[in-house]
């Protein structure tokens, strides 16, 4: 597997396009966490590196507390989502609007309300885990 | 939109579903934010799919003439607005405010040259221009609109759109179909990331998604059109076995792979567990760390260690005996290792930060055993720990934690509806601590007492969490949780919120928390069943002896064994019963009638000579147990038992 670094994924001729892929986990062991908006998964590592790609705005690649913060290790399978715009599987659990990457079926843990207000400001949507 | 296109094509139900959960993202979006004017409860997300504002048009026109639009309507109230493309500021102040009652304008109207998503705002430059051309009809929709909406609650609403809109996202016959795929066992995440790599290099793949759910091993779900499209992708992959079978999932099955079990979520740091298997099995453990990734956790037990067999292990001397009991629990000393001669090491834990002992690959801190355990080993649900247990794990100067642990866990499993009207309460947390009242009211999660001091105003409102039951000694009270459950007694002292109780059976000090208790004016008899046993019940012991339980205690029994000479009362905890013993044959008395089990029977000779007895076991060559009668004065006599042949 490639060490899916974000260049892999850019178009060459343009560098400021948002990419058309999320960085595809690089191993499958502790490291791996979830975003507790998007649900995507990346190591800790990738996560650090290159923020999140859903989720620009909790800036995960600036501060190495928005990354424990904003993501957790507790989360229950994986979804790779090549095509979220018509996959039904993403339609149920409200990727579609994704980019495509590999996602979980569910978090264990709500953001954080300081993240939820930066959410807010953004107008972006957070719809915190259901507690069966 | 590629999308749009295709599904405005579609069955209306699609477009609509699509639709749908644009709005409905956002009215729950709406939920969780403050309702403030301006830009919040917009979603953004769409507008990076979106090029076409156009196309956007059509899709939104058909939709309008088609279907019932009441999810969005209902929305609109509460729809802000601000857009990137506006340049008059005026313009997007008036709109916000006005966003309210003109919201469904942009519906309407499909004169409008961008109409493109319904959460998006770059209708709003044209309205203007819109209201003008169609006032009337916009205001009349208006009308209606506001009229059917107006009673709705915004957030209840957005709820049952949440369950409805589930409903809507349900596969239809026109979407991707699922398909099972076997492949290498532990593998299946790695798989599942494999092919979203290979579709990375290889965009004309025509899979979906690949899907790998935590417990179930060996398959991977496939989201695709055709099988074909299955077996392409998964061609020249490791973990797939060129052969491997490609199996449908029903179209009514498909939701449920997806569903996801919410309880392996919920193991937290500092639950209370027990050990299912190996040499701490059924001893309470604590939670300290989960790991939901690997499934496992990290608990903290009273170890059970003998330090004998660890040294002799160590030092490489043959043990010889196996070990065939179980070393009691108690505290580990590093001071009593060392004079075995056992090799105790300092070593920091590169995760916690902490620092732990560690003899013979244990770790061990502040003399508990820290354990990592597959969550299979322990069970969470419904344990209650009894007093003691707690006790021994709460350390000397330790008391504040452990009072706030063991009240966590009371917490945790009192049941909803604790609290009756009348109940003489205490608070425990907070800074009314210690205060004394009685309940006057009981709503879901707040309780109003009256105070017992004067000077308060007449009711205070408490969270329930925060109050504890109340007893005096003196008070009859019977326990309706826990692991004294069905015991009944009279209070004898009162130590916060543990209460001791005087049995009435036993004539036994129990300690109870007071969160178990009632008030009650029930005298019970005792508890006659734990487990599988029953009282009298003939079980067989660990050690090949057998006995007849002859009393039932919270977690074990005592049991009568031995031989007609030589009674022997043990007492047996639960898990040291192998089984039960039920032999159906028949044993023969004095007359040489034939005696059976549960026949009454009066026993002639010795000291339990006329005593009616009116049951027993059988077993072999006939004991018979004075069972009836070792129940009312066992205390007193139990010396004087025998186990003797029934003449009749």
């Amino acid at each position: 597997m490639s060490s899916g670094k974000r260049s892999d994924y850019f178009r060459e001729e343009e560098d400021d396009r948002p990419p058309s892929f999320a960085q595809i986990p690089t191993s499958f062991g502790h490291e791996l966490r979830a975003c507790l908006r998007c649900r995507l998964v990346k190591t800790y590592d990738q996560f650090r590196e290159s923020g999140c790609e859903n989720c620009p705005f909790l800036e995960m690649e600036k501060e190495h507390d928005n990354v424990v913060n904003c993501t957790t290790p507790n989360f229950t399978g994986i979804i790779s989502m090549m095509d979220p715009s018509r996959s039904w599987a993403a339609r149920w659990l409200r990727i579609g609007r994704f980019i495509p990457g590999c996602y979980t079926l569910a978090v264990s843990e709500e953001l954080p309300e300081e993240y939820q207000a930066i959410c807010a400001d953004n107008n972006v949507q957070y719809v915190p885990p259901k507690r069966g | 939109m590629a999308r749009g296109r295709r599904r405005s094509e579609d069955d209306d139900f699609i477009d609509d579903d699509e639709e749908d959960e644009g709005l409905m993202d956002d009215e729950e979006e709406d939920e969780e934010e403050e309702y403030d004017g301006g830009k919040s409860g917009r979603k953004r997300r769409r507008s990076q799919f979106v090029d076409d504002v156009a196309v956007e048009d059509d899709e939104e026109d058909e939709d309008e003439d088609e279907e019932d639009d009441g999810g969005r309507r209902g929305k609109k109230p509460k729809r802000r607005s601000g857009s990137e493309f506006f340049e008059l500021e005026a313009m997007v102040d008036s709109d916000e405010e006005e966003e309210e009652e003109e919201g469904e304008d942009d519906f309407i109207n499909d004169a409008g040259a961008d109409l493109p998503d319904h959460d998006d705002n770059r209708r709003l430059p044209h309205r203007p221009i819109l209201l003008q051309e169609d006032q009337e009809d916009v205001e009349e929709m208006e009308r209606r609109v506001k009229e059917r909406y107006s009673k709705s609650n915004q957030i209840d609403y957005a709820e049952d759109a949440t369950d409805v809109e589930q409903q809507a996202l349900l596969p239809s016959v026109k979407d991707p179909k699922l398909w099972m795929v076997k492949c290498a066992i532990g593998h299946e995440r790695e798989t599942a990331i494999c092919l979203m790599q290979k579709f990375i290099d290889k965009p004309d793949l025509q899979i979906k998604s690949v899907i790998a759910l935590d417990h179930l091993k060996n398959y991977i779900y496939v989201e695709a059109e055709k099988e074909a499209h299955v077996k392409e992708a998964c061609k020249g992959l490791r973990n797939i076995f060129s052969s491997a079978k490609v199996m449908i999932v029903p179209i009514k099955e498909m939701t449920d792979v997806l569903s996801v079990e919410s309880k392996a979520v919920d193991l937290s740091r500092d639950t209370w567990v027990r050990m299912k298997i190996g040499i701490y099995k059924g001893d309470l453990a604590k939670v300290v760390d989960v790991d939901n990734v690997r499934q496992r956790v990290t608990v903290k037990l009273i170890p059970r260690i003998d330090l004998q067999t660890l040294a002799n292990k160590l030092e490489g001397r043959d043990t010889g005996k196996k070990k065939t009991f179980n070393p009691p629990p108690r505290f580990f000393n590093i001071d009593e290792a060392r004079e075995m001669h056992i090799r105790v090491e300092r070593r920091r834990d590169k995760d916690s930060g902490e620092y732990f002992e560690m003899v013979d690959g244990l770790m061990f801190k502040d003399g508990f055993l820290y354990k990592t355990v597959s969550v299979k080993s322990i069970s969470s649900q419904n344990i209650q720990p009894i007093f003691d247990e707690l006790e021994k794990f709460r350390k000397p100067g330790e008391d504040a934690d452990g009072d706030v642990a063991s009240l966590s866990t009371l917490f945790a499993n009192r049941k909803k509806g604790h609290f009756m009207k009348g109940d003489a309460v205490i608070v425990v947390r907070g800074d009314l601590k210690n205060l004394m009242g009685w309940v006057e009211k009981v709503e879901e999660d707040t309780v109003h007492i009256r105070p017992k001091m004067t000077g308060l105003p007449k009711t205070l409102a408490f969270n329930e969490k925060e109050l504890c039951k109340y007893f005096k000694p003196g008070d009859h009270v019977k326990v309706v949780s826990g692991v004294q459950e069905g015991a009944t007694g009279m209070v004898v002292k009162v130590e916060g919120h543990v209460l001791i109780i005087l049995s009435d059976t036993t004539k036994e000090h129990l300690r109870v928390f007071a969160d178990h208790v009632v008030e009650s004016s029930e005298i019970t008899t005792g508890v006659t069943r734990v487990g599988d046993y029953e009282l009298h019940d003939l079980v067989l012991l660990d050690n090949k002896t057998f006995g007849v339980i002859i009393r039932v205690e919270s977690e074990a029994f005592q049991v009568l064994k031995g031989v007609p000479d030589r009674p022997e009362v043990v007492l047996v905890k639960l898990r040291e019963v192998k089984c039960k013993i039920e032999r159906r044959s028949n044993a023969k008395d004095r007359s040489n009638n034939i005696v059976s089990i549960k026949d009454v029977v009066r026993v002639v000779e010795g000291p339990c000579r006329r005593v009616d007895v009116f049951r027993f076991a059988v077993f072999a060559s006939a004991f018979l147990r004075a069972i009836k009668f070792l129940e009312d004065h066992w205390l007193d006599l139990f010396s004087n038992i025998h186990a003797g042949s029934v003449n009749a």
